[in-house]
């Protein structure tokens, strides 16, 4: 379900994509430092986003350091370290657990089951430390696997479950550079790229979802179905996905953005429409 | 606050960039686009912080008030129609964000005419579910096609969602491309609008 928020990489410059990767590493680092190693498995770029994007907000100043690590042990690669690491890695623990969860209770298969019981501990802490947040997870997933059981047919009652979980999860970071206005702004923005991400990945999927007999929510709406599924859904899709972006863009125009504003720009104006424009077409080589 | 920052120009900025400057960002947290939004109050902020900046460097660089600007002032809420009795309380709880409330008496009617649909939209629309929102606004607008609310309504919404897909397309492939369609295009646009304000510029469609 995660990893389509990233940048049109072509449209960067080259400083601009090694701050992108910096902070995914400082992102993985942080992961290593208050999880375990293999946590860092469920790294991904989402939550490198979410970090990017609440360090170009702060006052504070990151610090790039070169460093070798255990996925690219000769080679030296610029690590961004920033006081916003840490919110970013529970975050994104507690994404990739979900997940697992989910996966687990769905599939019932072996590895997913084992997966879930060896992340359970890594999970636990993460909702340790920022509580609040654990709570908003359990409510929504708790609200979405709901939904998604009974074979919800409405798009905007399933999306929103997922829009709302992104949308305390910027809303919650505990920053004192985010004050009311902006953790208004910042909602605001979670709920609607939660939504676009919950339909893109919707969307991305249908075809493997309909020959597996898996849930989603496109597939759950009647369609002509003389056509393929994409172009059946492609009207619908397309309305809901650009109109998340609008509003997700009406509100990043309000952040007060202090640094790296041009690779936020990027995401929002490019890289994201880019994505849904692939997606639409069914040019994805599937995302993890 | 550093005014130049503000608007987003360097201190040799000339006059004509600063005011360039200014009419994006004026542009870009226009209220027209915000209006009845849940942000609405932020991007009012914003417009306000424009202008003060750019009367800063307006009387720093004593030109005097020359310029006419019309972002902050000229907007005014356009709401001015009622609806009948069991309607205007809904109305009223949509405007002042008591959206909840709104949805509970709208549920409680039982006579679904278009009135009904366009509020339900409202309602929806400003609770981010905009798939149930647009359909309401395409059954309203279908149910009283000559109600301008509804089908500005319709309209609205179906441009948000294309503008962002336009933003890309546009920047990506066809930058600075002015064929004859996108003239016949706009004119047609341009002919939509005045309709819906009781004009017509093209007699003919």
């Amino acid at each position: 379900m995660f990893g389509y928020v990233q940048p049109l990489i072509p449209e960067l410059k080259v400083k601009e994509h090694e701050a992108f990767k910096g902070y995914y590493c400082g992102l993985c680092k942080a992961i290593k430092e208050n999880y375990t190693h293999s946590a860092r498995f469920m790294l991904n770029y989402d939550c490198a986003v979410l970090l990017l994007l609440l360090s170009s907000m702060s006052d504070g100043q990151p610090v790039a350091k070169r460093e070798t690590c255990v996925a690219h042990p000769v080679r030296k690669r610029t690590v961004i370290h920033s006081d916003e690491a840490a919110y970013a890695a529970a975050v994104n623990v507690m994404l990739g657990y979900g997940k697992i969860r989910d996966t687990a209770l769905d599939d019932r298969k072996f590895y997913a089951q084992a997966l879930s019981v060896f992340y359970k501990r890594v999970n636990k802490r993460a909702e340790g430390k920022f509580e609040a947040l654990a709570q908003a997870f359990a409510q929504r997933m708790g609200n979405l696997h709901k939904l998604e059981t009974e074979n919800c047919a409405d798009i905007d009652a399933v999306a929103s479950e997922f829009a709302h979980l992104l949308g305390e999860v910027f809303a919650l970071a505990p920053f004192a550079f985010i004050d009311e206005s902006a953790k208004k702004a910042l909602r605001h923005f979670g709920y609607n790229l939660g939504r676009w991400i919950y339909l893109a990945d919707a969307a991305d999927d249908i075809e493997k979802d309909a020959a597996r007999g898996s849930y989603n929510v496109f597939l759950q709406r009647g369609g002509n179905k003389n056509q393929p599924l994409k172009a059946q859904i492609k009207e619908e899709a397309q309305f809901n996905l650009h109109m998340s972006l609008a509003e997700a863009c009406k509100a990043y125009e309000l952040l007060n953005i202090r640094r790296d504003k041009d690779i936020l720009d990027n995401i929002m104006y490019l890289g994201l429409a880019k994505k849904t424009e692939d997606i639409l077409k069914g040019d994805t080589d599937g995302s993890v | 606050m550093d005014p130049y920052k503000v608007l987003g120009v360097s201190r040799s900025a000339s006059d004509d960039e600063i005011k360039s400057a200014y009419r994006n960002l004026a542009k870009k947290y226009h209220p027209d686009k915000y209006k009845g939004h849940d942000l609405e109050d932020l991007a009012g902020e914003k417009i306000k912080e424009i202008n003060e900046a750019y009367d800063m460097i307006q009387k720093e660089r004593s030109m005097g008030g020359g310029y006419e600007r019309g972002a902050g002032s000229s907007y005014t809420g356009s709401s001015s129609y009622s609806g009948s009795g069991q309607f205007a309380d809904i109305r009223r709880a949509i405007q002042t964000g008591n959206l909840s409330q709104a949805d509970a008496m709208l549920d409680a009617i039982s006579g679904r005419n278009a009135e009904w649909h366009y509020l339900k939209g409202m309602v929806l629309l400003r609770k981010g579910w905009y798939d149930g929102a647009r359909q309401h606004f395409a059954t309203a607008n279908n149910m009283d096609p000559s109600n301008a609310e509804y089908a500005n309504a319709f309209s609205t919404v179906n441009r948000s969602a294309t503008g962002y897909g336009q933003t890309f397309y546009g920047n990506q492939q066809r930058s600075g491309s002015n064929d004859m369609c996108n003239i016949c295009g706009g004119l047609l646009c341009a002919d939509c609008c005045c309709e819906c304000m009781g004009g017509d510029c093209i007699t003919c469609c």
